[in-house]
């Protein structure tokens, strides 16, 4: 290879870096940030400043190209990491915009709008090759950072974090910490590729810094793949060797990327990498996922017994829960208590507050007023009206975002989901659908099961599953509350039954003293005129 | 071959323009089969926000190509490459220059900041690079193969300052530049120039060049006391502050940086505006009205339908000497840098020859424009002995 | 300094006007279409290039602001056909990064096309009024009066006619909307021409006081979707005060600090802003949707 297909290629190897980056923040964690490519400037910058102001060699200023990002990255998103997702992204970009005016007027530090140039690479940087390598070994680190950081949060969990937040939230996945981890570790792998491509340059400017570098990275990624560093990795070749090949156009050739560009957004909608996908079909086809060996263990020494189970202490307990929004309270001062192995029943007209009263138990939303109580270690499960899937995930996948091992086997196999587990969540049915939500909430162990109107829409076969899979809840020492509509479906699976109206418990009892209560018909009559 | 072609076909239909290159391109390549002319890369930003001086770059070293090839014996092609405005693109284009071997020679892009990072690689790879560059750092880094075909600023900034104090009388002078590689570097240059000559200038400040309204920093030149603005911008916001200025009702007279010698950038402003604006740079072509300078505007405004400025003619003599050079016999770079080095070279804009540190051109001129028209005549012509004084 | 002060004001408004139509064209795809159009600002920058053609072949004067009107409208719908239809199935950045892509094409086109240098036109005529000490362009001045216009007409069509409700309705909720017969990919094909000609305005005022250069639309879209987003995304009457502050910070922040200060004080505080009121200046509700 001559020395400019070499120099190429290094330019490749910090652009995958600084995308693999990218693809930790957005890709991993789905936080649209707009400051890449400022991970990537910072890099670049420190890799030059402190060997030419501080006389540092090369290799810590590496590693504080690494830090210096991650840091400056983490202590922002402290700041702004509840934003939704529009607001982030313009959040990020004026942070972008910030750094860059930062570097461009700092001139007795950064050398202003000339840059500065690396004076002081060791001499055995000299060579293209080295170069080269160089860049590609750390375009490699970014990428074993977007695998730590993977196998840190789970590629499960934070599938479901991007696809179904709520969900998350419920499984207790913390959205802004992972958020935040991941802008560290995103920005060190962008800082890596600052550094690669400082020593490929030989120079850090203020063009490191600026909004092309940011662009450069979300074609990399989105036209490449989101969630795939060797996609990166290919794509980051093709997008500084593409404008090469183009150079014959003279003046015209970067409007002939864009067209190029534009082009691939319009036919590889998904990236190259989902493109491509039916190959890594066949890749998993010829690995087939193995179940645990070891048989499963009968039903009656289940391994689906809630974390710190005990039989006589109360398993969910709300506290004079109240929920404002604005003006409207939606739950006021509503106590309730959960006893093991107890299957309550949760009714009252449309608005009444149940939704919402699960989302405070769940820890889905927080209080206004009032406590939720959990015995030590213990959790909730719920599912929700309309399941909270991933739908790309398989239905294995989708229980491994609450445990993996032999608890998500046995919890698939109760619902019955055991010859479907390797199916997609969006290719199940609407009913296999709610029962994988229930299996995925008993894989986590919780000590109680909340259920949003677990039986609409299913058929009478489908019902009679979902009460015998309720029971099976019960009889593992779960508390189950179940919110329903379908009152013969209540009567016959529980021994209690509460009824809310405008928000109040207005009734608490058997399910035959609340049906006859006074109050509840009149809510009932009141609320929904015939 | 074949592979170029089809790409041109896909987009020809979308990009006219391209179109027209790519046929251009064609019959160039027709055109070295049958002459084998010499190819000499000229890397030039002609994307990107120095597209104004990339383009001038551009036709100065294209209409060098031709008249070198029409005088003989030798035929010339300038291949041009983008350089845009990022150092590590210079280097791409750099780097591809010397994918052959090592050329005589290579035309460097106008940004200083790319220019920098190109020499040390000119030097692993002990290539002479031809710029046109201002930056002063550039030819005090000890490399023995950068070759300046444009005064750095260290002349054109004395110029500028001894200008505004000896001609104009400021004694009271306020600075306007732009927070680019451009303005930071004039900007010490023309302080280090003013200090010099014992004035101190009363205000300074640097403008973004994003920056829409400068009505504040020009009433602080105001509120300053200032007796005169000496302008370090690009050409946009050179115009705009005068516009600015003048609109204000502000009539101090404004001593301006190199982009006001552009005729594109007189053409922004109505003449009235323009009176008590002058401007310092390399060399006036459009100015001209006899001479060499002149005869090369006369052929760029019939080549390319437009004035030249004195980019154009700088890079246009940057090519003419190193074709010279080859035509001499140097077609080796140790050849090429010895011959530029201890070489004397009559250019269209003013005579070239080493200072020993690379910087070849040693002359500058101040233009003004007199308030009935765009059209600036050259005020006073400088020339600084070839050891900077 | 009191005269400064005034100017410095009135130079702020005009820069605000131009900064309010480009917001108020970003916002209202943004509602409509759900799409981050982030080539808003070189729309506008092409079409203001667009009347400075037509100006040099004859067309010029009053004609161009209806001629860069017209060829904003155009690249509008161009937008919405090339990256947001196609895409609309998509995750949102697939549309953010196919505009890049346009404004990519839009930056080296017009630099291939027409060179680097700044370009003026004589949109506006020349010439203004010394009042005291306070100069008014005719330029500014008529600039201030169409945007003016232009958001008075922006209020009544989205509050006052079955149009503005629809598209609103179409905001709230599509799917709803399409089943109650609205036809939201009409709408939003409409919204997308509105928003090219409301930047084909703005970017014909800001070549007429600032000059028109290839990558001016880079900051334009900033400047946008700043004010946007503080103003809560299409809310006519915050749009343009925030418009006008972020100018303000341009004219009266950079007599108090600089520039470079004033800029870098723009971004902190907007910051700021998203940190402690993350819903908005004037809260929003659309906010969750994208």
């Amino acid at each position: 290879m001559s020395a400019y297909e070499l120099h190429l290629l290094a330019l490749a190897g910090a652009l995958a870096a600084g995308a693999i980056g990218w693809q930790i923040v957005f890709g991993l964690a789905g936080a649209l940030s707009l400051a890449a490519g400022t991970a990537v400037g910072l890099g670049a910058y420190v890799t030059v400043l402190l060997p030419v102001q501080y006389g540092l060699p090369l290799a810590p200023a590496v590693l504080a190209a690494l830090l210096l990002p991650a840091l400056t990255l983490a202590a922002f998103t402290c700041i702004v990491g509840k934003l939704e997702s529009h607001y982030f992204a313009l959040a990020t970009l004026a942070l972008a915009e910030l750094a860059l005016l930062i570097a461009t007027n700092w001139e007795s530090v950064t050398g202003g709008a000339n840059g500065m140039l690396a004076e002081r690479l060791p001499g055995w940087l000299d060579p293209p090759a080295r170069r080269a390598a160089f860049a590609w070994t750390l375009a490699g680190a970014a990428g074993l950072l977007f695998y730590g950081f993977r196998a840190w949060a789970g590629a499960e969990r934070l599938a479901l974090l991007r696809s179904a937040p709520l969900a998350a939230r419920a499984f207790g996945i913390d959205a802004r910490r992972i958020r935040i981890a991941a802008m560290a570790i995103g920005g060190a792998a962008g800082g890596l590729g600052g550094a690669a491509h400082a020593v490929t340059v030989g120079v850090a400017s203020t063009d490191a810094l600026a909004f092309k570098g940011m662009a450069a990275i979300l074609v990399v990624v989105i036209v490449g793949g989101r969630r795939s560093p060797l996609a990166a990795a290919l794509l980051a070749i093709l997008a500084v060797w593409t404008p090469e090949q183009l150079r014959f156009l003279e003046q015209s050739y970067l409007a002939a990327y864009g067209a190029a560009l534009l082009a691939a957004v319009l036919f590889l909608p998904e990236g190259l990498a989902t493109a491509a996908a039916p190959l890594g079909r066949i890749w998993r086809r010829r690995r087939p996922f193995r179940p645990p060996s070891s048989p499963l263990p009968a039903s009656s020494e289940t391994s689906l017994r809630p974390h710190g189970y005990d039989p006589a202490a109360t398993a969910l307990a709300g506290d004079d829960l109240t929920r404002q929004f604005g003006g409207l309270t939606a739950v006021d001062a509503v106590s309730l208590a959960l006893q093991p192995g107890r299957i309550v029943g949760l009714m009252g007209p449309n608005g009444a507050g149940k939704s919402t009263l699960l989302n405070l138990l769940s820890g889905v939303d927080r209080p206004t007023a009032g406590a939720v109580r959990l015995p030590a270690g213990g959790k909730v499960g719920r599912t929700f009206q309309t399941p909270h899937l991933v739908p790309g995930l398989s239905a294995r996948e989708n229980v491994w975002a609450a445990a993996r091992g032999p608890a998500a086997e046995q919890a698939l196999a109760e619902a019955g989901l055991a010859a479907r587990a390797d199916v997609a969540a969006a290719r199940l049915t609407q009913a296999e659908q709610r029962f994988l939500e229930i299996a995925r909430a008993r894989a986590a162990r919780p000590s109680a099961l909340l259920l949003d109107e677990p039986a609409a829409g299913l058929t009478e076969d489908e019902r009679l599953r979902l009460a015998r899979c309720i029971r099976q809840a019960a009889a593992d020492g779960l508390a189950v509350l179940i919110v329903e509509h379908n009152v013969p479906f209540l009567s016959d699976l529980c021994g209690r039954l509460i009824c809310m109206a405008s928000g109040r418990v207005i009734a608490d009892g058997s399910v035959a003293a609340v049906l006859a209560d006074p109050a509840v018909i009149e809510a009932y009559i009141g609320a929904t005129p015939p | 071959m074949t592979l170029r072609l089809t790409i041109c076909i896909q987009w020809k239909l979308r990009f006219v323009g391209a179109a027209t290159l790519i046929l251009t391109a064609l019959a160039l390549t027709g055109h070295r089969a049958a002459a084998e002319p010499v190819v000499v890369s000229v890397l030039a930003p002609i994307t990107g926000f120095l597209a104004l001086e990339g383009g001038a770059q551009r036709n100065g070293a294209v209409l060098a190509a031709e008249h070198a090839s029409a005088k003989g014996p030798i035929a010339f092609d300038a291949d041009v490459q983008d350089t845009t405005t990022a150092p590590d693109v210079a280097i791409s284009a750099f780097r591809r220059a010397l994918r052959d071997g090592a050329p005589p020679g290579v035309l460097g892009p106008i940004l200083g900041s790319q220019m920098l990072a190109l020499l040390p690689l000119a030097d692993q790879a002990g290539v002479p690079i031809l710029t046109i560059s201002g930056t002063a750092a550039l030819t005090e880094m000890g490399s023995p193969n950068i070759f300046r075909f444009f005064p750095g600023d260290a002349v054109v900034k004395t110029a500028h300052a001894s200008y505004a104090v000896s001609e104009v009388g400021m004694k009271r002078p306020a600075i306007l530049y732009q927070t680019t590689a451009y303005g930071q570097s004039g900007r010490a240059q023309l302080a280090a120039a003013l200090a010099k000559l014992g004035v101190r200038p009363v205000y300074e400040e640097g403008l973004p060049p994003t920056a829409k309204d400068v009505s504040a920093a020009l009433a602080k030149v105001k509120a300053s006391g200032a007796d005169g603005v000496l302008l370090h911008l690009h050409a946009g916001p050179t115009a705009l502050t005068i516009r600015q200025a003048r609109e204000a009702g502000m009539t101090l007279p404004i001593v301006a940086g190199s982009a006001m010698h552009q005729p594109t950038t007189a053409a922004l402003l109505t003449p009235d505006m323009l009176a008590g604006v002058c401007a310092e740079s390399g060399s006036a072509p459009a100015a001209e009205t006899e001479g060499p300078a002149f005869a090369f505007a006369e052929a760029y405004r019939a080549r390319f339908e437009t004035e030249p400025d004195a980019f154009a003619l700088a890079e246009y003599d940057a090519f003419t000497v190193l074709a010279s050079v080859i035509e001499a016999g140097a077609d080796t770079p140790e050849a090429a840098r010895q011959a530029l080095t201890s070489g004397s070279f009559n250019g269209a804009a003013m005579t070239y020859a080493s200072n020993g540190k690379g910087d070849m051109a040693h002359d500058a001129v101040i233009v003004c424009y007199d308030g009935q028209s765009h059209r600036a005549r050259i005020a006073k012509r400088y020339r600084f002995a070839a050891d900077g004084r | 300094m009191e005269a400064l002060t005034l100017q410095l004001l009135f130079n702020g408004v005009a820069l605000g006007a131009a900064y309010g139509l480009l917001a108020l064209g970003f916002a209202l795809t943004l509602r409509a279409a759900g799409a981050i159009n982030f080539a808003h600002g070189d729309v506008a920058v092409a079409a203001a290039y667009a009347a400075i053609a037509a100006g040099s072949l004859g067309i010029g004067g009053g004609w161009s602001i209806g001629l860069a009107l017209i060829a904003g409208g155009g690249l509008g719908l161009a937008v919405a056909s090339l990256a947001w239809a196609p895409l609309r199935r998509r995750p949102i950045e697939t549309t953010f990064i196919a505009a890049i892509a346009i404004g990519v094409i839009i930056q080296n086109g017009l630099t291939a096309t027409f060179g680097g240098a700044p370009q003026a036109t004589d949109a506006f005529a020349g010439g203004g009024w010394h009042i005291g000490a306070l100069y008014v362009s005719a330029a500014a001045a008529t600039g201030i009066a169409l945007a003016a216009a232009a958001f008075g007409l922006a209020a009544f069509i989205l509050l006052g006619t079955q149009i503005g409700r629809r598209l609103r309705a179409a905001a709230e909720d599509p799917d709803i909307a399409l089943s109650h017969g609205i036809p939201v990919l009409k709408l939003a094909f409409g919204a997308f021409a509105a928003s090219g000609a409301l930047a084909g305005l703005a970017g014909i005022l800001l070549a007429s006081q600032h000059f028109a250069t290839p990558l001016a639309g880079a900051d334009y879209i900033l400047k946008a979707y700043i004010a946007a987003t503080v103003a809560g995304w299409g809310r006519i009457l915050p749009t343009a005060v925030a418009a006008l502050l972020i100018a303000l910070f341009e004219t009266i922040g950079a007599a108090l600090m600089g520039h470079a200060i004033a800029e870098g004080a723009l971004y902190c505080a907007f910051i700021l802003l998203l940190a402690f009121r993350p819903q908005g200046l004037a809260g929003e509700s659309v906010g969750r949707r994208a």
